[in-house]
């Protein structure tokens, strides 16, 4: 998840080592930990795909909200390292508390679209190299000093500055700042460095929170944003107070105060839940959910996550550079027993390409069938008949990684595989030389089609774990080319051909794709789940309490 | 031991008073004990998987970046020279600067220890008399039921993990009848004695989960006590047993008592660790093990040297106390 190099593509919640670490010891490590890891940040536009898996939405009954009261919610990660630094947001709490404080531009909706919040709208010319954003006006910061394009461009020229260490620098990197002008105190006129079809995908990436021109310090004294809450009170590692923006421009929120409070461990943040200390927690383990279902004195938020840990196969190197081999790994899976056993039922099968629930992800590819009858023969084909024996490298890095290790070791066997499990240490499970280079890996990955190939599918992208594309491909071509095409649905249907060639020959297994679970109490109101996000993407302002 | 110490040692005790050169003795070689501890755990933390910068940037960070934080933090330098480094910063009260914060990991102990110490000492201060009591009751009624009930449910306790104990009490007391909450959640900054509902669950799971062993240890002087001669010749006297329980009995089983009390205090030290995890108590303990998980070295250096610290001085205190309550022993230093 922290593979977000993505220049065309807003940057996931990353999970840094130190937070998988932080989330592994929380969880109690184990595929409960599945829990323990987000989505990436954005749609793909305004596309209407809607998210796979089932949901399980809290509604408002109709009658309008009660106001007023604090949201206590419990959190797992931060600590003594995080900042109030909105361009730094490596952790669920600092994006959830950046979000309250701060807005985007554009925001991300529960079916992955995105809708407008700052701007008002974006047009761009003809070949998607110009486009004009109009902002939306009235709206003031928490001092009061009006929101203009001013703000947006030092916002910008922030993020692209090396030195803020942003982590939205990939998403401006296709932003030609020093042609890019202000035209009126309320519009924007973009110049790109190349053609960029899905531009509003970019100005809502995740740690692209408008802060007010000239300020470059983020500290409690200083934070001012334009966002639904203010901050109160920030006590580093332990919980952040903010209190509502009675003038905020998308409408007050609901309730008067947020308290964010860390609890790193899984068992006491749900015992903080159960005995009302807590309105909501983030991360309820797989078990427990499942425990938990049809109990209702706890209400379960349950977002189809894109969340995936796949096998990663090198197609450029032996036993995998066979197609063939390729073929035969990827029906030796039994992925309906993994989504069971590995995610206890909380997620989606996966059919070997990214991004389920994304408007670009392919859902007419045929599903692949665990057949390791045929997965044999096609073996035999490929001049292994006695089969074949690979070493597999795994760890607690991921969610579910060990445990879906040891599943396919069985599974496969039945196909003749053999499969040895080596097992290595997870803080290093993506810093050592293995990784990139070992011909069978696994890996960690959450973001739409079009991010994870930038990250990892094209010839120089940083994370290339299969050798992907394969040689004399032009598949990278046709991907960059699919970027510059402004229509959605033109794009993403060369997305979807891409995803064929990727489903038909490409070295990912792409078993399933885990659902993000969190709880709340059934006196909150008003929480829409969020497969990219935890706890309905963080919308605080729209919850609201029962009395 | 060589001849020459023994003659060092000698010379000592005429110059100095047997007591005062008990306490030195103990004091250097706890000293010592401090230094081979800091060398331990200094190699325990150099031995933690993972590599500290790649831990802090994650896995998106540069080699650069990596390379940049990992000479910041001295990672380069030989062993030798970062445990020096770091051994003579202790010497002199300087633990170092907490790479997450930034700030002195001595500021995190301070904000964290009094709490630990508020937890410990209340425990201890249930626990003794608790233990004793039992302990009593369950000598003076060896293999009846109050003994059996006795030793059957502390025994029950100290075969439980803490935090399994520790879950059940929030099960039963925070859930079911919900009367105290479940996690010490207070706000930070504040003193958990203004908050005293936070400290009963985690107090309780101390007590239960370290009774046992005392109780055991009170019974096994009561017991011993009422075999002795000389409460054989008081009963053979005619004296009521109420009276010879209270004046013999009780007054010569009251040995072990400093050492229950400091067994306990040393337990403690061990036992806090959990019990802070699984209430989320703001102290030393929940504190290493989140400075473990963020792979704070310079945190969980400082912390176990605390521990090992108080570890060592309870020790210290203890055998004096015990010298001092029995003569004889101090001859035989």
């Amino acid at each position: 998840m922290t593979k977000h190099t993505d220049p065309n593509g807003p940057n996931g919640p990353q999970l840094s080592r130190r937070q998988a670490i932080v989330s592994a010891l929380g969880a109690g490590f184990g595929l409960s930990l599945l829990a323990a890891c987000g989505g990436s940040d954005d749609s793909g536009g305004s596309g209407d795909s809607s998210p796979a898996g089932s949901t399980t939405p809290s509604d408002t009954g109709g009658a309008s909200p009660a106001s007023g009261g604090t949201l206590r919610v419990a959190f797992n990660d931060g600590g003594a390292q995080e900042t109030l630094n909105p361009l730094l947001l490596p952790t669920f709490i600092e994006t959830a508390r950046a979000q309250q404080i701060y807005d985007r531009l554009f925001q991300q909706q529960a079916d992955l679209s995105l809708t407008p919040l700052l701007a008002e709208s974006l047009e761009s010319n003809d070949d998607a190299t110009v486009w004009t954003l109009k902002l939306r006006q009235g709206v003031t910061f928490h001092d009061g000093t009006p929101f203009t394009a001013d703000d947006v461009l030092w916002t910008l020229n922030l993020v692209a500055d090396p030195d803020s260490a942003s982590e939205a620098a990939t998403s401006v990197e296709p932003i030609d700042l020093g042609a890019t002008r202000k035209i009126s105190d309320h519009s924007i006129e973009f110049h790109l460095n190349r053609p960029i079809g899905d531009f509003a995908r970019l100005l809502g990436s995740k740690a692209l929170l408008i802060v007010p021109d000239g300020q470059s310090e983020f500290t409690a004294e200083t934070a001012n944003g334009t966002g639904p809450f203010k901050l109160k009170e920030f006590l580093i590692g332990e919980r952040t107070v903010l209190t509502a923006n009675e003038n905020y421009h998308a409408g007050r929120p609901h309730v008067d105060t947020v308290e964010m409070i860390q609890i790193p461990d899984n068992t006491a943040r749900f015992n903080a839940l159960q005995g009302g200390q807590v309105e909501a927690m983030i991360f309820l383990e797989y078990p427990q959910a499942k425990a938990l279902e049809g109990d209702d004195s706890v209400q379960l938020i349950r977002g189809p996550g894109s969340v995936t840990v796949p096998f990663t196969m090198r197609v450029d190197e032996a036993p995998f550079n066979d197609p063939k081999v390729r073929e035969a790994f990827k029906l030796a899976v039994d992925r309906q027993q993994m989504v069971d056993n590995v995610l206890l039922g909380f997620g989606r099968v996966g059919n070997d390409v990214f991004g389920d629930g994304y408007p670009s992800f392919n859902q007419s590819l045929e599903q692949r069938e665990y057949d390791p009858e045929r997965a044999k023969e096609l073996l035999a084909e490929a001049g292994h008949p006695d089969g074949l024996t690979v070493t597999l490298y795994t760890s607690d890095a991921g969610p579910g990684m060990k445990e879906s290790a040891t599943a396919l070791k069985e599974q496969a066997s039945a196909a003749g595989i053999n499969i040895q499990i080596e097992t290595l240490d997870s803080a290093e499970y993506f810093a050592n030389d293995l990784y990139l280079s070992a011909p069978f890996y696994q890996s960690f990955w959450s973001e739409a089609f079009e991010n994870v190939a930038q990250g990892a599918l094209l010839p120089d992208s940083p994370y290339n774990e299969t050798g992907w594309p394969l040689e004399g491909s032009d598949w990278a071509d046709r991907f960059r080319e699919a970027q510059g095409i402004a229509a959605d649905d033109e794009r993403n249907a060369i997305y979807g051909q891409l995803q064929e060639e990727l489903w038909a020959e490409g070295g990912y297994i792409i078993w399933g794709f885990g659902d993000l679970v969190d709880a709340a109490s059934p006196k909150v109101k008003g929480i829409v789940p969020n497969g990219v996000f935890p706890l309905g993407h963080f919308n605080f302002k729209d919850w609201s309490i029962e009395p | 031991m060589s001849i020459t110490i023994n003659a060092g040692r000698l010379e000592r005790r005429r110059l100095l008073p047997p007591l005062v050169a008990y306490v030195l003795r103990r004091v250097c070689i706890g000293f010592i004990l401090v230094v081979a501890v800091s060398i331990l755990v200094f190699l325990c933390t150099q031995a933690l998987p993972g590599d500290t910068a790649s831990a802090i940037i994650g896995r998106s960070g540069s080699e650069e970046a990596k390379a940049r934080l990992r000479e910041q933090l001295g990672l380069n330098e030989p062993l030798l020279s970062q445990y020096w480094t770091w051994f003579s910063g202790l010497l002199r009260g300087d633990l170092g600067t907490a790479v997450g914060s930034r700030q002195p990991v001595s500021e995190f102990l301070g904000k964290r220890m009094p709490n630990s110490l508020i937890l410990g000492g209340l425990t201890l201060i249930v626990t003794v008399p608790t233990s004793i009591a039992l302990g009593i009751w369950s000598g003076i009624r060896k293999d009846r039921l109050a003994d059996h009930l006795i030793g059957g449910a502390t025994l029950g306790f100290i075969a439980l993990p803490e935090f399994v104990t520790g879950t059940f009490l929030i099960s039963l007391f925070a859930i079911r009848f919900d009367v105290l909450p479940p996690i010490s959640l207070f706000p930070p900054g504040e003193s958990p004695l203004a908050h005293p509902d936070v400290l009963v669950l985690p107090v309780m799971t101390l007590l239960l989960a370290g009774m046992a062993y005392n109780v055991r240890m009170v019974r096994a002087g009561v017991i011993d006590t009422l075999d002795t001669e000389y409460v054989q010749m008081a009963r053979l006297n005619g004296i009521p047993e109420q009276r010879v329980i209270r004046k013999h009995v009780l007054r010569n089983s009251m040995a072990p008592t400093v050492q229950v009390i400091a067994l306990t205090a040393q337990w403690l030290l061990g036992g806090v660790v959990v019990v802070e995890t699984v209430f989320q108590y703001p102290g030393l303990g929940d504190g290493l093990v989140k400075a473990v998980a963020a792979r704070d070295i310079p945190l969980v250096q400082g912390t176990a040297m605390v521990f090992a610290v108080l570890y060592i001085g309870v020790n210290i205190v203890a055998d004096l106390v015990i010298v001092l309550l029995i003569p004889k022993l101090r001859t035989a230093a």
